[in-house]
């Protein structure tokens, strides 16, 4: 009997996931981002998703701006010095999708209480605005001493998508450097659909088996998608590639200023055209995408 | 401080090197996404006095006596971090290390009399808001629970210094006086915010904003004129000691090589 691969091709990954699920997405703003993934999700238009969010970036934006996406559960959505706040996220915020205002700690709790199949987590919100902007916080009486205490209800996922360096055939996963949060939307997650930059032999991961970060019990799709997570950066791999961030900014910006043109364009090129995560590559420039390596080619 | 020269310099210069004579040797320190100010702060105090200074980069425990520059203060969370990690972190791992921490830092859209500080949004209609700031970041838990922490913001008028704010993503002093021991949480608050005209710190009874520091060439009136609430003033409070020039060129040359703080 052999064992069953989890390998998919991208062309696949439109069926996993389905209008109104609940999607996760890994990394940290944009570092290690599921960008091939997303793009995939896009180019398939899904629509009415919650977004449960790692802190994000343009990704989560890109999906806010071709109006897939009915609720988003996310601390963050900005690229620092390029775009303090992400331009569609900042504008269509409650008037097009409803926007759960929490924070890295009280999300992850979320996550926690459905891992650990609890009823609810206390949380650090009291206080704050978290608890009036988020339908899942409650203010209880605390049962150990007076007082009252902010608690959080669990938070299943559907899909996560998430972004790693190399996986086995069998979904053994292992990231270089920081996994974030995404071992908790892993470990929340129904479905769990990993990028990688390669898909190595099963000797590899278990020549290394200290560095296995997801093991295969909670990882069920493997697609090799080599720079997939651009224009977010990848550890060990590759930096952020400011430019394509930058003109993304600006098509977005000049969108909401009422020229569509721009946004238009960047869909045509980058989402829609493709047809394959090798062509994007090419879309972007493949010189370019190679000179991104960490260390080489300057900033 | 060392021998003082009167070099031009900018306010988030200025605030970088009030942030970094707070830290002291040996504390343990975060620095977060998008707040250049305080990363440099925080590098300034580890190559000048703070060697052993232990630095939680988001998810990276480094300590960076040794390093020759810091890569890019306009993008905190970068993969280039990790070449000095000697640790890596999840963040829910980190987020448990949070009450050791001595100092976190946080920015912010608004802030209140008592240190509350809001990066949700600005404007009366959650679903319409005139303003959508990037989000409460880690800032709400994480400023719940370490020992302390400096808010700071690069511009200080009666439009982010308010009355009330439209929204709180950290409590602070949460209405003055023991109101933030009554709420439960555990951290230590605001001690310092700092703005480029001038350092607040709080009343040790009330916990309103006091100030403390004015920034060179600023007077007590025009902080007070560009505070939207009544800000405690002491008799006379002292100038900043402006920085060395040893502060300015390790800042220049070693941490913010591409002059994000000279903008």
């Amino acid at each position: 009997m052999n064992r069953r691969s989890t390998v998919i091709s991208l062309d696949d990954v439109g069926d996993l996931v389905s209008d109104g699920d609940v999607v996760g997405i890994g990394g940290f703003v944009t570092t290690n981002k599921p960008c091939a993934l997303v793009r995939q999700l896009a180019m398939a238009r899904k629509r009415r998703l919650t977004v449960v969010a790692a802190p994000s970036s343009i990704e989560l934006d890109l999906m806010i701006g071709l109006d897939m996406v009915q609720e988003v559960i996310t601390p963050y959505c900005g690229a620092e010095s390029l775009a303090p706040v992400a331009p569609f996220y900042s504008h269509y915020a409650g008037r097009r999708f409803r926007l759960q205002e929490i924070d890295n700690g009280s999300l992850m709790a979320m996550l926690e209480a459905h891992i650990r199949r609890v009823p609810f987590m206390p949380v650090h919100v009291i206080g704050t605005s978290i608890v009036e902007y988020n339908e899942r916080v409650r203010v209880v009486e605390n049962p150990f001493k007076q007082g009252e205490v902010a608690v959080v209800r669990p938070l299943e996922i559907d899909v996560a998508l998430i972004h790693a360096m190399r996986a086995d055939k069998y979904g053994n996963v292992q990231h270089r450097g920081a996994h974030f949060m995404d071992h908790l939307l892993a470990q929340a997650a129904k479905k769990v659909i990993v990028q990688v930059e390669r898909v190595v032999p099963n000797e590899t991961i278990r020549s290394l088996s200290l560095e296995t970060s997801l093991p295969c019990e909670f990882v069920d799709y493997v697609v090799e998608t080599p720079f997939g997570a651009h224009p977010a950066a990848s550890q060990g791999f590759y930096r952020r590639d400011d430019r394509s961030i930058a003109a993304y900014v600006d098509a977005a910006r000049a969108h909401l200023r009422g020229d569509e043109q721009p946004f238009d364009d960047f869909v045509a090129r980058f989402i829609d055209g493709p047809g394959s995560h090798a062509a994007y590559c090419q879309a972007v420039g493949v010189d370019k995408v190679f000179s991104l390596s960490i260390e080489g080619g300057g900033d | 401080m060392n021998s003082t020269t009167s070099v031009a310099c900018t306010p988030g210069e200025l605030m970088a090197v009030f942030i970094s004579r707070q830290i002291r040797n040996d504390e343990y320190v975060a620095i977060g996404v998008n707040l250049p100010v305080s990363t440099a702060g925080v590098l300034l105090a580890h190559f000048l006095h703070a060697p052993d200074l232990r630095i939680s980069a988001l998810s990276y425990f480094t300590n960076l006596a040794g390093v020759d520059t810091f890569h890019d203060l306009g993008q905190i969370a970068s993969p280039r971090l990790a070449r000095w990690a000697e640790a890596v972190w999840p963040l829910d791992a980190l987020m448990y290390a949070v009450p050791r921490m001595d100092w976190c830092f946080t920015g912010a859209l608004q802030i209140d009399m008592h240190g509350n500080t809001n990066l949700i949004g600005v404007g009366d209609d959650h679903d319409n808001l005139t303003f959508r700031g990037p989000g409460a970041t880690g800032a709400t838990t994480v400023m719940a629970t370490v020992r302390r922490f400096m808010i700071h913001v690069g511009s200080h008028s009666p439009r982010n210094f308010v009355e009330k704010c439209d929204f709180v993503s950290a409590v602070g002093w949460g209405a003055g006086g023991d109101h933030r021991s009554r709420l439960g949480l555990p951290g230590g608050g605001p001690t310092y915010v700092i703005t480029p005209k001038a350092i607040m710190d709080f009343d040790e009874e009330n916990r309103r904003m006091r100030l403390k520091h004015l920034m060179p060439g600023i007077t007590v009136e025009e902080v007070a004129r560009s505070t939207g609430f009544e800000l405690l003033v002491p008799c006379l409070p002292e100038p900043m000691e402006p920085p060395s020039s040893e502060e300015l060129d390790t800042l220049r040359t070693k941490i913010d090589v591409k002059g994000v703080l000279r903008h």
